[in-house]
């Protein structure tokens, strides 16, 4: 079952189109990386999945309903976080929970449970204009899951976080996503969704790009073998008529493949050619490079 | 439960209640009525007390109140007001608000009931030290003569009339504070009008301007004027116009 699920969403302003048809999968229980360079239509997609910018199409599915007819039942299974924290400035860290209980009533022990969560207990009779960005930060966190939401929207969320805090917000994500929870993460730290998304959608200029899970990603781009044999010359004549081969040094060989069978063809050439093989590494694109490589072929 | 009128009625009354500027609405007019109160007395101390037959509570207490009153007033509740729609302007909140699962109309109708109602409380404490300060001034100079006058059905009434000028004032600039996130315009245009009606006050035209309500507060204590005029009218129904005016812009306002 999915969490998110878009039909051809679009939604244009005056005669510029922000979005066209973007019809977004989010399974139930994944963690759903949302990328796209700065304009690509990121921020409009969450807006708009968060009733923040209307759609009068009815094109919006949260957790099987129409976003249009259950907005607030929706709202009370979802909590977000929109490019900056946002929370009462005059209000200390405490009162702007405390604020958030009086509406979901889940009691002042759950607003201590969720300072202790993002390690903000010992500030939470600071005012919230007072606390650093970090802080700012772990408090819009706070507030997007104090009421336990089901699914989680976050854009940016690891903004203004020292490596320390986006290692112990990444393992708060995990931690939720263990307990069931859906998380639909905008970032434009590749390497933290490279490391806690499941699944991955690509969004460039208005339009989905790729989606899928992380492997089928992965496993779209070319992978690059190093080999270490034993007559480096005799290898490359042989490889260069099957594969995309390169001399690197005497005995080493670079091969680029595609996918496992193609792994298992080199493997059987090299062998069916008596050519004995001392080592092998493999280098498979990040994030990074596949997400410019995409960008970088739609543009 | 959460999309209750109690519960976004709560959590409004509990957010807009941390503003400083509801100090100011509550304590500043008491305030202005006991250093009046003080300087009466200070002024039968140090003058005596010179016998008069003229009413103390119109001529002393309520002249000077009411002056203050008049212009006093209506710029605390514009401050106010703008102060309890800038806590959303401030941090981009209308996110939070917008977010929460509460439907916006009974987030509005929160806001307007919170601002009536504080609005309402301050001119209550105000009529009560007024009161208090004139049996206070009994108490102490009976020569002065307030013991001397039963003026609690103009008082009573003047407050009255002085509440819904104030109302219709503070609905006019929620309308104009949900319009301009910067507080010079509805603040700078309450001002105005505040000074213009005090020009146009005897023009017929000038009971359709809600403004006009305070100078006329003045008016209403030195005349006695007790009975509901076209401006009293015309301010309760500016205050329901304005609340429907306010609640479309509230409904309808770019929430990005």
């Amino acid at each position: 079952m999915e969490s998110i699920r878009t039909q051809d969403l679009s939604y244009t302003i005056g005669s510029k189109t922000i979005l066209n048809n973007i019809s977004l999968n989010v399974p139930e229980g994944s963690i759903y990386g949302y990328l796209g360079r700065n304009g690509a239509g990121k921020s409009t997609t969450i807006k708009l999945l968060l009733g923040l910018l209307e759609e009068s199409n009815d094109k919006i599915f949260i957790q099987n309903k129409s976003l249009k007819q259950h907005r607030t039942e929706i709202l009370s299974s979802t909590g977000n976080l929109i490019e900056s924290p946002c929370f009462y400035t005059k209000l200390t860290v405490f009162e702007n929970l405390k604020y958030l209980d009086i509406i979901y009533g889940k009691g002042t022990k759950r607003i201590d449970e969720v300072l202790e969560l993002v390690d903000l207990h010992k500030e939470k009779k600071k005012k919230a204009s007072a606390l650093s960005m970090g802080m700012k930060q772990r408090l819009g966190i706070a507030m997007a899951i104090f009421h336990d939401p089901k699914l989680l929207i976050l854009d940016e969320p690891l903004n203004g976080l020292d490596p320390q805090g986006i290692f112990e917000m990444r393992k708060l994500f995990q931690n939720l996503n263990d307990q069931g929870k859906t998380i639909f993460l905008s970032s434009h730290i590749l390497s933290e969704l490279e490391k806690t998304a499941t699944h991955i959608g690509i969004i460039e200029g208005g339009k989905m790009v790729f989606q899928g899970t992380k492997n089928q990603l992965l496993s779209q781009v070319e992978r690059e073998i190093i080999l270490k044999v034993n007559n480096g010359e005799k290898a490359i004549s042989i490889l260069q008529k099957t594969f995309s081969a390169s001399q690197n040094e005497p005995n080493k060989i670079s091969v680029k493949i595609n996918d496992d069978p193609e792994f298992n063809l080199l493997l059987k050439t090299m062998i069916g050619n008596g050519i004995e093989i001392y080592d092998i590494e493999s280098q498979s694109a990040n994030l990074e490079q596949i997400f410019i490589n995409l960008i970088s072929k739609k543009s | 439960m959460t999309n209750t009128f109690y519960k976004a009625f709560s959590s409004e009354q509990y957010k807009l209640s941390k503003n400083k500027e509801i100090f100011g609405i509550f304590l500043i007019p008491a305030f202005v009525i006991l250093a009046i109160t003080s300087y009466i007395a200070y002024d039968a101390i140090s003058s005596g007390v010179a016998e008069s037959s003229a009413n103390p509570w119109k001529y002393a207490l309520g002249r000077y109140v009411f002056m203050f009153f008049y212009l006093l007033y209506p710029v605390l509740v514009c401050l106010f007001v703008h102060a309890c729609c800038d806590v959303e302007y401030r941090n981009n909140n209308y996110k939070i608000l917008f977010t929460i699962p509460v439907s916006k109309s009974k987030i509005f109708f929160s806001k307007a009931l919170f601002i009536l109602i504080t609005v309402l409380l301050s001119i209550l404490l105000s009529y009560i030290v007024f009161l208090g300060s004139g049996y206070l001034l009994s108490a102490i100079f009976p020569d002065l003569g307030y013991q001397n006058y039963d003026y609690r059905e103009v008082i009573f009434y003047v407050f009255l009339k002085f509440y819904i000028t104030l109302s219709a004032i503070a609905m006019v600039q929620l309308a104009l504070s949900l319009i301009f996130k910067n507080f010079i315009y509805p603040i700078g245009f309450g001002m105005f009008m505040l000074l213009f009606t005090a020009m146009v006050k005897d023009k017929e035209f000038s009971d359709f301007l809600v403004y006009t309500g305070g100078y006329k507060s003045l008016e209403n204590f030195l005349n006695e004027n007790i009975p509901f005029e076209r401006l009293d009218y015309c301010n309760i129904a500016a205050v329901f116009i304005f609340v429907v005016v306010s609640f479309y812009l509230f409904v309808r306002r770019k929430r990005s």
